[in-house]
């Protein structure tokens, strides 16, 4: 029922080298291990310094340890595995043994680390990359959607000190009705605003996007200044 | 023969990753060890696949290493533009955070001083400034007159003038850059976010500065 399987020696340390390396990238590296990589350890730093600047934290951080961790991981990942890799390569090829020696032992451990270090970069670059574009994506919507939101803010205290001044001062004396919005009131040159109702009491303004088609801000400013009723309209509601 | 490539590759690693040049940013050293590995594993390569590797081996090889180091390259550098991009989005949205703030907090200070202003039977018998320094008795010119929510919260208002026909505020970031790296703040600051209001008569005039 079971047929015999010849495999060379040669064949065999691939095997397991590659075994190996599969399963330690399936089993930890792929889900928890990729933190040591130097460019993934580089952009927790990155990513720590807005995070300190965002805070308003004025003091820079002193990551000189993070460095030489980052610099150790790259001679020994980038200059140290490949070579003896390479170099255990050649011996056993040159040799031709069928002996677990040393250089074979060293040859499945640093084809190993080989396998997970390189092998899954090409895929996890592409993945990478899509990750990038869909977050730019969805980053360029929230910034849309803010620069809105906030010229309905500046409308909604334009438009109520309308409603202070009197009408001898250009204002609407007690009213909205009558108020238009400055020019230059958007953020974006694309955006557009306009006045959708205004009254005595309350006036709704409407924000279109420019950048997004379809996708605009309305909101609702009472007569204590106040803005409610902000809806969404668009990509906005995704 | 192994020893000597390992010293070597790492001595040319540490030396392009020390090696002085650009600023505190670390993917300056990353880059330049990563391009100096790149060459050290093309050079180590082109070496360790010499003869007795016949042909087809050093064919297969050769392929594997480009679309891998290719793959490396793309992974670094696409990291390396999320990373940094992540992080100017976070100082966008502080330095957006804190105009919002200021401008929230800055210019309602005015509305009931408009409101009590007109309110007057003979609207200019109490002037402007005076009805802004009975509302706000506390405001002393040219003192922070904003209470922070927190140890992190640095933004400050200043009440810079005070006259019978113009009230004028100046809101400020102590450690938030804004446009101007080179701006003069009102405290002894440089290139810090800043705006500016100014209540007369005729309404409010909002500014931002920098």
């Amino acid at each position: 029922m079971f047929r015999k399987i010849n495999l060379s020696p040669d064949t065999l340390r691939w095997l397991c080298a590659w075994a190996l390396g599969a399963s330690v990238y399936f089993l930890w590296f792929h889900s928890s291990g990729e933190v040591y990589l130097p460019w993934i350890s580089a952009s927790s730093l990155t990513v720590s310094e807005g995070i300190r600047l965002y805070a308003g934290d004025a003091f820079a951080v002193n990551d000189a340890g993070d460095r030489y961790r980052i610099l150790a991981v790259l001679v020994a990942g980038y200059i140290v595995v490949p070579t003896l890799f390479m170099y255990s390569w050649r011996r056993l090829f040159r040799e031709q043994t069928d002996r677990c020696t040393g250089p074979s032992l060293l040859f499945i451990v640093s084809g190993a680390i080989t396998f997970i270090l390189f092998v899954p970069a090409f895929w996890q670059a592409i993945e990478v990359h899509k990750e990038a574009v869909r977050t730019e994506k969805a980053v360029a919507v929230q910034t849309e959607k803010d620069e809105l939101t906030q010229d309905l803010g500046r409308l909604a205290y334009d438009a109520y000190l309308y409603r202070l001044l009197p009408p001898a001062s250009g204002g609407g004396g007690d009213s909205f009705a009558g108020y238009r919005p400055p020019p230059g009131a958007t953020s974006s040159a694309a955006a557009h605003s306009e006045v959708v109702q205004a009254d005595k009491g309350m006036i709704r303004f409407r924000e279109t996007s420019g950048i997004f088609p379809g996708s605009a801000v309305t909101a609702e400013i009472d007569s204590t200044g106040m803005i409610r009723n902000i809806t969404y309209e668009g990509i906005f509601t995704l | 023969m192994e020893i000597i490539w390992l010293v070597v590759g790492a001595c040319v690693m540490a030396g392009a990753f020390f090696f002085p040049g650009g600023n505190d940013d670390i993917w300056h050293s990353l880059d330049r060890a990563g391009i100096a590995a790149g060459i050290y594993i093309i050079v180590m390569l082109f070496v360790a696949l010499r003869k007795p590797f016949g042909v087809r081996v050093r064919l297969f090889t050769w392929g594997t290493a480009v679309v891998t180091l290719l793959g490396l390259g793309l992974w670094w550098t696409t990291t390396s533009s999320m990373a940094h991009q992540q992080k100017d989005d976070l100082i966008q949205i502080r330095e957006r955070l804190s105009r919002t703030i200021l401008f929230h907090e800055m210019y309602p200070m005015f509305f009931p001083v408009l409101r009590e202003y007109y309110a007057q039977n003979q609207p200019g018998k109490e002037s402007i400034g005076a009805v802004f320094h009975r509302l706000y008795p506390n405001a002393e010119q040219g003192k922070n007159i904003r209470t922070p929510f927190n140890t992190t919260d640095s933004l400050t208002i200043f009440l810079t003038s005070l006259t019978d026909t113009a009230v004028v505020l100046v809101g400020q970031e102590m450690y938030v850059h804004g446009r101007d790296g080179d701006f003069r703040n009102y405290t002894d600051k440089t290139g810090m976010v800043q705006e500016k209001a100014i209540l007369t008569v005729r309404g409010v005039s909002y500014v931002s500065e920098n």
